[in-house]
């Protein structure tokens, strides 16, 4: 794997380069956001590292640019910022992870696995959970081969919780990404999509995270 | 030129000086008018009084006519005396022949008729009209002379009291502006105007809270150099540990330890930031949030942690619940409670999150069904860098400090009770919500 890596400290650039040789990554090491390529596509990079807190201050701007051309490599912000707002904002802006330094190298590396697997599946045709299988595109979903009947927003809310398997989705995002373009439903519409999705799916694929949530449990 | 127009207290009394005056004078105008016409009808009626009188005695025509003739010229003379324009003129009629004996032609037709009988003669007595604006401009003049001698008189000793009485305000301004910008002491000022004295109480009061402040941010930065040489001393033995590792077992040990240091230092500044943004000084942030909302973001962080071992979180609040909040204390307090529920609970345990709302203050409870704390703790466990007696988990002391800290700076507290099912830890902070931004209470 490849990891384009914009990082202006020294030792913390080189000590990165030389952990990701280690784990059996190649890397590109890039010091200013003026020497970024304009596009990701060109680069062949799985993932990207990139350093928010880059003394021109414009870690952001680049991961806004890449995000508006359309690039989808997977980004992991690392900032020496804790506030959360940086970090929200961050995520907001396209950013795939976000980790805060000092970071321990195995979480990053193991954040970088994490994020490139994600990207992997969702740009596949078919996501694979053990015998569940969805395809995106065709807008099926099928159990041991057998084609589940759900409807549009079933099929929606068991997407949205297959993006991030075994972990939690509150309410307000699923009730957010059941209407896309529209106004989210209410809690009480969503509970009721669980329950039919549990009941079609089979129940201890969904897990319920009370007062907080839902999540899918391959 | 601006300067010389700016208002200045002793001008301002000046002015209002100069319209109280006015305002006497309109008033006394008044007065005086009333008095006037007053007397005008009194002098009247003494006048056809003492001319009753005379013609009751006149016998004959020429007698009467004579007495008449007499009482116009009089009256009209007396007209010239005081300056009155316009004469008197008077009718008289035998009442027996019904004859006009005396009569004249008025040149208005808004004379006054005073009329009087006396025996057999009858009097008509025209006056003029009442020539306002002539009395009014006359009133006017002579009241302003004397108006004009008490002015200065008033004036000259309020200047004065005025004056004086600033006095002790300047000498205050000199006071201060001749301080030492370091010296943060109480101001000794006598103030022996009882107005001046909450100036000076408040300026002290000001003075003591940022020398407090100053105090508590020396203290702080001090106390965080000092935290953290411990957790780096640890570094130091690890990475020298590793360093005289043989074997590749005792190497991936010696890692691992090093990079538990590191974490733990890492976690400790983490805090350190974090309480030295909750800390009394820098100016709240209010903004109205959807409390379970962000309540829900904190808990889906939370989740990964809580399920690595195994342990069930939950919600009870209202699906929304808006409220004028600093969100960055709020979730501090939070996340701190979070974390401390989720490593101290139990393997397989439940963290429980709880938010209600009675009247205008809302509360936020956390509970756990962990180990708990013991009572002897329990008073001191929301001390900076205090650590729990038996602490198989490291942490940096400073969580609980930071909870208490972001609560009282949305003007709460928060206090430890029992977790669930009678045992654990329930962490409840309770703070007043105001009804909108203008509300909002300073916090402590």
């Amino acid at each position: 794997m490849h990891i384009l890596m914009i990082e202006d400290d020294l030792a913390l650039g080189r000590a990165l380069q030389k952990a990701l040789k280690t784990e059996g990554f190649s890397s590109q090491w890039l010091r200013q956001a003026t020497d970024a390529p304009a596009s990701l596509g060109r680069t062949f990079a799985d993932c990207v590292l990139l350093d928010l807190s880059l003394p021109d201050g414009t870690g952001f701007d680049l991961l806004r640019r890449w995000r508006a051309a359309g690039d989808t490599v997977p980004i992991i912000i690392i900032t020496a910022r804790s506030a959360v707002d940086e970090r929200l904002a961050g995520l907001d802006g396209g950013a795939d992870d976000f980790l805060v330094k000092p970071f321990v190298t195995a979480e990053l590396i193991s954040r970088i696995r994490a994020v490139v697997r994600r990207s992997a599946r969702q740009a596949s045709e078919v996501w694979t959970f053990g015998p569940l299988r969805i395809e995106p595109r065709r807008l099926e979903a099928r159990l041991d081969d057998r084609l589940l009947e759900l409807s549009l927003r079933e099929f929606r809310l068991l997407m949205e919780l297959a993006r991030e398997p075994g972990a939690v989705h509150s309410k307000e995002d699923l009730a957010h990404r059941l209407e896309p373009l529209g106004d989210p439903v209410d809690f009480g519409t969503l509970e009721i999509h669980v329950f039919n999705l549990r009941r079609k799916l089979g129940a201890h694929w969904v897990r319920t995270v009370r007062g907080v949530g839902y999540m899918l449990s391959p | 030129m601006m300067e010389a127009l700016r208002p200045t207290l002793v001008r301002r009394v000046l002015v209002a000086l100069m319209l109280a005056f006015a305002l006497v004078w309109g008033v006394l105008m008044l007065v005086q008018q009333r008095d006037d016409l007053e007397r005008i009808q009194r002098d009247r009626k003494t006048f056809a009084g003492a001319l009753a009188a005379v013609l009751d005695k006149a016998g004959t025509e020429s007698e009467a006519m004579g007495a008449v003739a007499l009482a116009e010229r009089m009256a009209n003379d007396m007209r010239r005396q005081q300056g009155i324009p316009g004469n008197v003129l008077l009718q008289l009629q035998d009442i027996g022949t019904n004859r006009a004996l005396r009569a004249g032609v008025s040149t208005s037709s808004a004379d006054e008729v005073v009329s009087l009988q006396a025996g057999r003669w009858a009097v008509r007595i025209m006056v003029p009209p009442f020539d306002e604006p002539r009395w009014a401009r006359m009133a006017a003049v002579d009241m302003l002379r004397y108006l004009s001698i008490a002015f200065p008189l008033v004036l000259l000793p309020m200047w004065l009291a005025v004056s004086r009485g600033l006095q002790p305000l300047k000498q205050l301004s000199a006071l201060i502006a001749s301080r030492s910008p370091h010296d943060l002491s109480p101001l000794k000022f006598n103030a022996m105007h009882a107005e001046l004295a909450p100036l000076t109480s408040a300026l002290n009061q000001l003075l003591e809270q940022l020398h407090a402040r100053m105090e508590r941010e020396h203290a702080f930065v001090h106390d965080a150099a000092h935290e953290l040489r411990t957790p780096i001393a640890a570094i130091a033995a690890q990475a020298h540990v590793l360093g005289m590792a043989a074997d590749p077992q005792d190497r991936r040990e010696a890692q691992a330890h090093l990079e538990q240091a590191v974490t733990r230092t890492s976690h400790l500044i983490q805090q350190l930031l974090a309480l030295a943004r909750v800390d009394a000084g820098a100016l709240t942030q209010v903004a109205e949030v959807n409390l379970p909302r962000l309540i829900r973001q904190e808990l889906v962080q939370a989740s990964g942690a809580a399920m690595r071992r195994s342990m069930e979180i939950s919600l009870e609040a209202p699906d929304q619940l808006l409220a004028w909040v600093d969100p960055m204390a709020f979730q501090s307090a939070l996340r701190n409670l979070l974390d401390n529920a989720v490593h101290h609970g139990r393997d397989g345990g439940r963290v429980c999150v709880r938010l209600e709302q009675q009247g205008n203050i809302v509360s936020l409870h956390v509970l756990d069904d962990g180990p708990g704390i013991p009572a002897s703790e329990r008073s001191r466990v929301f001390e900076r860098f205090h650590r729990g007696a038996a602490h198989d988990r490291p942490g940096s002391g400073l969580g609980l400090a930071i909870v208490r800290q972001a609560a009282r700076r949305m003007a709460g507290d928060v206090i430890l009770g029992t977790g669930l099912d009678g045992r654990g830890c329930g962490f409840s902070i309770t703070w007043p919500v105001g009804g909108g931004q203008e509300n909002f209470p300073f916090p402590r």
